[in-house]
This record gives structure tokens, C-alpha cells and sequence, in this order.
């Protein structure tokens, strides 16, 4: 039987790193909109308020966060995104080669490119590391989450260059605009997932707290099922219409 | 000084350790300090204490902030008191400013209402031209749907669900800080750049090739593409913080299955901005790459080119319609036990209910491409699911009906409020049937039939849904109830103001008169002009409404705990607590 305490508007400590986070939407707006060096503005309030909201969310305050069971479901959360990534690149195999068959004929002699494969099974292999590495010891968690998360966007990088090489670039036509837009924000997205499931498990392994990193783990699972929907109808609807050709 | 909700009794009780804790489904020992709280936690009967000696006796969204030390000037004090709530990671002061913002943009969105009502008072050109008109019909769309009806039961959830279960806070509370401000500063830079002369015009769907340059020259466009992206991403975000504070954050006293509904309601919208959010984010993010850099995602020279945007959109935009309304379903649940004396007949039924129309919202985003040149398989499927999700939708309805029957209806404002949405959503329900029958459909596509549709929906449901909430979490958030006389007027006014101004479009819509157009025959003049002038009562109901609170909280006299039982003991009704939907049952 737990007691919690009442509710006090003024017991959350305030903090002005998200309205400083907030305040730098409307710079990125105007930077991308109307005049580019507002860009730099923005940046910088992103860089002010990224330090200072991790300085406030490791203070000890978290601790008062409730945990129960977490472990448990923190390495559930762990298996989950782990697979959710798997999905992902196995996506990477099939569905951009699939795209490029359809879309792109002129380079689609190889199905399966080697360094798709090599980028899938090292995703593969990072779900079982960090779960593994979690489990002897947290500490050495985000390393491998990060070291795994770089491999796969290298080889994933050698592969567009590839493409790029054999002119298959992103103004080609819109097979060119899909396929690189949509692998580079998926990129982009692995790796600021892998790197706050990084920075989460650091927190944990350092502070011992549990309780708001499977949370975010949760939250990681969720978007990154997003991600993947998003991925599947786009490339759905591009072969259905046989190639998006120009008309 | 702080404004009171506490005694020196409860802090004694605080002080000696003498902190009850009930066991659920108990009556609460309730004490002044934390109203809201204790009202909401009548059916978990936890997490209730009184203050402690000494501190602060605080409000319930703190109104006032800390105590002031001697040293601090009058500036300090402001200052402190400002930060408190500019600053603030509260769950419930978040939330009350999250209700603002949406209010906020509320009033925005209505007063584009009535300059587009103005101007279709009579035919031909009355106020402004076409482009001026598509201007206006732009802003109203984008702030009534993207930052105030997605957005506003987040708020509320803010305030509401961390206590509901038990929670100290939401999981993330400096993302839910950061929620508000996206959203808040994404209607501004719109807001702003309208002013500013940057309009968008193509609509609060923006179809390329409209909203592509071609048609869509100048930063309008850009701009809109911004503030729709900078609200998505937040209230995303939100969805996801309200996720992890529901699913991780409960207190173990609370399981899942004895979640009351309204919590419920927010866990399903929450689910559906999760997973339809990133579509939308998507879309925008090829549109606004389609206008600057050359990209062909929707160009109108490929395929699917522009139905890959209704594809992306809609598949946001539609659930984003269940978004709105399951939460309105679980804080009604709240609202007709209180006032009928009856709990909701079957807790289960709403539930699933709920699930079923998040579910199936998911799939039914291909009922606004009958138009495109669908297959036929895809256009069956979309009928089919449309018609399924009227299911669920139709088991909540008739589980309130079913409850209300043998309960002791009180005919309070938040009621009317309740009632009001069950009659005008149903209406809407039952037209928006008719659009489901694929050819209907391709005869009223573009007609007034979808705009009285999506306003029953939208006003009658998600708005309705809203008032009933406000009129009955406010007193028990503020101490102060609002002015019953004014709520009533504000209700009649509103209903009969929304039927005078929607309902005809039915009509309308059956003879073929084309919406997002600025003039029409003069054969409808005067169906329009009855139109406006129920646009501008309705108006007028949205003033008594601003009205009321600000009378109420300059003026109201603080009532008691829970200012609700008043109205119960008027009519001798005693209360036991009820689990499910955070408030009390007949005994």
C-alpha cells in the first residue's frame, strides 16, 4: 500500500528549458520560411535548452518517480524496439529494393544488396547486444546502442552512395524523392532513438531509477510502430501505381 | 499569500501523521486542500491528504504561487508568481494553460467563421473576394481542427488523468511543458503571418497542386505548413507522454482494468495521435520539401503524386476526428452518472465501444478518395469499415440512453451540456451514414451536406463534449461554480444557434450548392442568411461563456469541496462513490 502525497502545484520544481525549446520552433519556422540565418538562432536555442533540460531531468528530484516492476518491463521494451528495428530492416532489404524495381528499372539487377544485408544483420545483432549488455551490467548498455546504431547507418550509408553512383539521385523523378527522403529521415530516426534509449540507460545504470526509462522505451516502441505504417504505405501506394513514373 | 482551500484542522491531521488512506471504492474522508484531487480520487479513495502545517496552503491549480519571503520585493513576488505558471511542469497548471491556448485559438477560429458567414449572408461579393474568402476559410479549418479540438481533452487529460490514477505528475513533465508551447507557438506564427499578409488559401487540407507553388505562390503556404507541423509534433508527443504516464506511471492501487473511462478515453486518443501523428508529419515535410527544393512527392505530373497527400492526410485527419471525440466520450460517461444518479449501464460496453471506434477509425480513411478514382475493392473496403465504425459508436450512444433511463436526471449546465451532445452527435452520426454509401457520396462530395456533417460532429460532439466538461471540472478545479443562469443561456443559445446555422446546409447540400466557394446562386440567399445569423447567435453564446468565467472568477463566491453536492442535496440524493468514471453513484 503506497501513500502519495497531495497534490501541490508548487512541489514541481518549474523549469524554463521547455519554453526555451518551445521558444525555438518559431526561429526554425521563420529560418526555414523566410530567412535562413534565423536557422542559427533556433540551433542555438535547441543546444541552450538541451543542456539544460538533461542537467534538470538528472538531478535526484526524478527519484521521486514511482517504480514498480520495472525491470521487467524495461527489458520487454528493450526486445520490443529491438524487434520493431528488426521489422525496419528487413523493410530496408525488401521494400527499397522492391521501390527501386518498380520505380527505377534501370537499377534493379540486384534484389539484394550486400550492403542491405550487412546493415540488417547488424541490427539484428544490436538488439540481442544491448539487451545482452543490459543485462551483465547497464552501464555498458548505451555504448553498444550507439556503436550498433553508427554501423548500421554506415553501411546504410555505403549503399545510397552506391545508388548515387550509379546515378540513381534524389531529383531523379519522384522514385528518387521517396527513396531518399524517407531512408534519411527513417536514419535519422534510428539514430536519435538508439541515442535517447542510450542516454536513458545511462541514467538508469547511474541513478538507479527505473521507473521513467521504461516510459521512454514505451514511447520509442510506439513512434518507431509509426515510422514503420508510415514506411509501408508510401512504398504500397508507389507500386501500386506501377512506378510513379513521369506522365 | 496563497488563496485558500486549507484549514488549520486538515494541517493538523497532516502534521500528526494522521493521513487516511482509504481503501478503494470507499468514501473519502474529504478535507478543503486539494479539491480537485479529492474529486477525482472519490472512486480510488488514495492519494488524499490534508496539508501540512506551515507550508503554503495551496489552491488547487495554485493561483497564486509560493510563500513570500520578508525579504522579497513586490517584483519578486510577481516574478515568482509568473514563473510558477509560465515555467511550470505541474500537470494541472499545464493543463489549465493547455485549455487556454485551445480557447485561445477557439476564438480565433470562430471570429474566420463569422467573416466567411458575413460574406455568404447574401450572394455576390458582400465583404471580401474569393481569394480573401479561401484566406479565412483556411484559418478558421486549421485552428478549430488542428489547434483546438485535437488538442484541448489533451489538456484537460493533463489535469485530470496523472490523479485519476494515481500518478504524481505525467511521465515526462518538462515534454509536456514543451507540448504546450509547440502548440501555442505554432497558431502564433500562423496567426502572425496572416496578419502579416502571408495567407494561406488552400484550405485547411491543402491538396497539392493547390497548396503546391504553382498555385500557392508567396510564404503563406510555408508558414502553414510550419504551424500544422510544429502542433502535430507536440500533441504526438503528448500522446506518447500520456502512453507512458497511463501505462507506467498508474499507481499499483490502480489496474488496468479499474481505470475509470475517462482515462480510458485519453488512453485510445492517445494511441490513435501516436500512430497516425507521424503520417501527417510526413506529409508536410514532403510538401514543404515539394515547394522549396524540387521534390516530386505530389507533383500532379506523377502518380500517385497527389493521392499520396489524401492518403497521408487522411490517414491523420480522419482518426484525428475520433481524437476529438473518445475523449469527449469518457469525461460525458463522468458527467451524465453524476447528474442522472446512475452509473454508465455497462462500464464494459463504453469501454470497448471506445476501442472499437479508435480501432476502426484507424481504417476508414478512404471515405474522403471516393472521389479519386479508388478500385473498387479499396471503395468497398472504406464503406465497409465506415459502416463499422458507426457500431461502436452507436453501443456507447445507446449505453448512455440506457442509463439515463431509470436515473434521476439533474438538469444541471454541464448536463444539458451532455444531453446536448448525445442528440446533436447522433445527428451527425446519422448524416455522415449517408455519406457512406459510395454513390451519395460522389453526389455530395463537395456540397454543404459534408459541411453540416463535420459540424454536428465536430460543434455538436467535440464542443458540446467540451462545455460539459469545463462547466463541471471547473468549480471542482477553481472552487467556484460558474453562474448557472449564464450556463443555460449559453447552452440554448449555443444549440439552437448551431442548428439554425447547420442544419439547413443539409438542405443545401442536396441541391448541390459547392462549399469552399465565396458566392452561390441567389436562389439560396435566404437559407444563408438564416445561416449567418445563427452563426452570430452562436457567437453570442461563445461571449456569455467568456462572460461567466470571468464574472466567476472575479466575483464567484467560493462554494465547497465539491460544489456538485449542492445540487445533489438539493434533491436529497445521497452519493457513494463509483470507480469508473470519477464520480459518485445514487445510492
Amino acid at each position: 500500500m503506497t501513500e502519495t502525497r497531495p497534490h501541490r502545484p508548487d512541489s514541481w520544481p518549474w523549469s524554463g528549458w521547455p519554453a526555451i525549446a518551445g521558444l525555438s520552433a518559431p526561429f526554425l519556422a521563420w529560418g526555414a520560411v523566410a530567412w535562413r540565418p534565423m536557422l542559427f538562432v533556433a540551433f542555438g536555442l535547441m543546444a541552450i535548452a538541451a543542456v539544460g533540460w538533461i542537467r534538470d531531468a538528472t538531478v535526484p528530484q526524478q527519484r521521486t518517480q514511482r517504480v514498480s516492476g520495472t525491470h521487467v518491463v524495461l527489458a520487454g521494451a528493450l526486445v520490443l524496439a529491438s524487434s520493431l528495428f528488426y521489422a525496419a530492416a528487413l523493410r530496408s532489404i525488401v521494400a527499397h529494393d522492391l521501390l527501386r524495381q518498380a520505380t527505377w528499372p534501370a537499377v534493379a539487377s540486384d534484389l539484394v544488396n550486400v550492403w542491405t544485408l550487412a546493415s540488417t544483420v547488424i541490427m539484428l545483432a544490436a538488439g540481442v547486444a544491448v539487451w545482452a549488455a543490459w543485462r551483465i551490467g547497464g552501464v555498458i548498455a548505451p555504448m553498444v546502442a550507439v556503436l550498433f546504431a553508427l554501423a548500421h547507418l554506415v553501411t546504410l550509408g555505403v549503399h545510397v552512395a552506391g545508388l548515387a553512383a550509379e546515378g540513381f539521385v534524389p531529383w531523379e523523378g519522384p522514385a528518387g524523392s521517396l527513396y531518399y527522403w524517407l531512408t534519411g529521415i527513417h536514419g535519422f530516426f534510428v539514430l536519435l532513438g538508439t541515442t535517447a534509449l542510450a542516454i536513458t540507460a545511462w541514467y538508469a545504470a547511474r541513478h538507479g531509477v527505473r521507473g521513467p526509462i521504461a516510459g521512454a522505451a514505451l514511447f520509442l516502441a510506439w513512434t518507431v510502430v509509426a515510422w514503420l505504417i508510415v514506411f509501408a504505405l508510401v512504398y504500397a501506394r508507389v507500386v501500386e501505381f506501377e512506378g510513379s513514373r513521369i506522365i | 499569500m496563497s488563496t485558500m482551500c486549507g484549514s488549520g484542522r486538515s494541517a493538523e491531521r497532516w502534521a500528526s501523521g494522521a493521513v487516511r488512506r482509504t481503501r478503494r471504492r470507499s468514501v473519502v474522508d474529504l478535507t478543503p486542500s486539494g479539491r480537485l484531487m479529492l474529486s477525482l480520487n472519490l472512486m480510488h479513495g488514495a492519494h488524499i491528504a490534508a496539508m501540512p502545517s506551515g507550508l503554503p496552503e495551496p489552491s488547487v491549480v495554485g493561483i497564486v504561487a509560493a510563500p513570500d519571503g520578508a525579504a522579497d520585493g513586490e517584483w519578486n513576488r510577481r516574478w515568482r508568481a509568473v514563473r510558477a505558471w509560465v515555467f511550470t511542469t505541474d500537470p494541472v497548471r499545464a493543463g489549465v494553460l493547455w485549455i487556454a491556448a485551445s480557447m485561445l485559438f477557439f476564438f480565433f477560429g470562430g471570429l474566420a467563421a463569422l467573416f466567411m458567414r458575413t460574406e455568404l449572408a447574401a450572394p455576390g461579393r458582400t465583404i471580401m473576394g474569393p481569394e480573401e474568402y479561401l484566406g479565412w476559410f483556411t484559418l478558421h479549418g486549421t485552428f478549430m481542427i488542428f489547434f483546438f479540438a485535437v488538442v484541448v481533452f489533451f489538456g484537460i487529460g493533463s489535469a485530470v488523468v496523472p490523479r485519476l490514477i494515481g500518478a504524481n505528475n505525467m511521465a515526462f513533465p518538462r515534454l509536456n511543458a514543451l507540448d504546450l508551447w509547440l502548440i501555442l507557438l505554432g497558431g502564433s506564427i500562423l496567426e502572425l503571418g496572416f496578419l502579416f499578409g502571408q495567407k494561406p488559401i488552400a484550405g485547411w487540407t491543402s491538396y497539392p497542386p493547390l497548396s503546391l507553388g504553382g498555385f500557392s505562390p508567396g510564404l503563406g503556404q510555408d508558414w502553414w505548413i510550419w504551424a500544422v507541423g510544429l502542433e502535430t509534433f507536440g500533441a504526438t508527443m503528448a500522446g506518447g507522454n500520456f502512453l507512458a504516464t497511463i501505462l507506467r506511471s498508474r499507481s499499483p492501487d490502480v489496474p488496468l482494468r479499474s481505470m475509470p473511462i475517462p482515462v480510458w478515453g485519453i488512453l485510445f486518443s492517445s494511441v490513435l495521435v501516436v500512430i497516425a501523428g507521424p503520417f501527417l508529419l510526413t506529409a508536410l515535410g514532403f510538401l514543404w520539401l515539394d515547394r522549396n527544393f524540387g521534390t516530386w512527392f505530389f507533383a500532379p505530373e506523377t502518380l500517385p503524386g497527389p493521392l499520396l497527400w489524401q492518403d497521408l492526410f487522411w490517414f491523420y485527419s480522419h482518426p484525428a476526428t475520433y481524437v476529438m471525440i473518445i475523449p469527449a466520450f469518457g469525461f460525458l460517461s463522468a458527467v451524465l452518472h453524476r447528474f442522472s444518479g446512475r452509473s454508465v449501464l455497462s462500464t464494459f460496453t463504453v469501454i470497448m465501444g471506445m476501442a472499437g471506434v479508435a480501432l476502426f477509425g484507424l481504417l476508414v480513411w478512404w471515405h474522403h478518395m471516393f472521389t479519386t478514382g479508388l478500385s473498387s475493392a479499396a471503395g468497398l473496403f472504406a464503406v465497409a469499415m465506415t459502416w463499422t465504425v458507426a457500431l461502436p459508436s452507436g453501443v456507447v450512444i445507446l449505453s448512455w440512453i440506457a442509463s439515463l433511463r431509470w436515473g434521476r436526471i439533474h438538469f444541471t449546465t454541464p448536463m444539458l451540456f451532455a444531453l446536448g451532445f448525445i442528440l446533436m452527435f447522433t445527428v451527425g452520426g446519422a448524416n455522415g451514414v449517408f455519406l457512406s454509401f459510395l454513390p451519395f457520396d460522389v453526389y455530395a462530395h463537395d456540397t454543404y451536406w459534408v459541411i453540416a456533417h463535420f459540424h454536428y460532429i465536430i460543434f455538436g460532439g467535440t464542443v458540446l463534449g467540451l462545455f460539459a466538461a469545463i462547466y463541471y471540472y471547473f468549480p471542482i478545479a477553481f472552487g467556484r461554480r460558474l453562474s448557472e443562469p449564464l450556463g443555460k443561456w449559453h447552452f440554448w443559445l449555443t444549440v439552437v444557434g448551431i442548428n439554425l446555422t447547420f442544419f439547413p446546409m443539409h438542405y443545401l447540400g442536396l441541391q448541390g450548392m459547392p462549399r469552399r466557394i465565396h458566392d452561390y446562386d441567389a436562389a439560396w440567399g435566404g437559407v444563408n442568411m438564416a445561416e449567418t445569423v445563427g452563426a452570430f447567435i452562436t457567437a453570442v453564446a461563445q461571449l456569455l461563456f467568456l462572460a461567466n468565467l470571468a464574472v466567476t472568477l472575479v466575483r464567484g463566491r467560493p462554494g465547497r469541496d465539491d460544489p456538485w453536492e449542492e445540487a445533489e442535496a438539493d434533491r436529497g440524493t445521497a452519493t457513494r462513490p463509483s470507480p469508473r468514471t470519477g464520480t459518485e453513484e445514487a445510492a
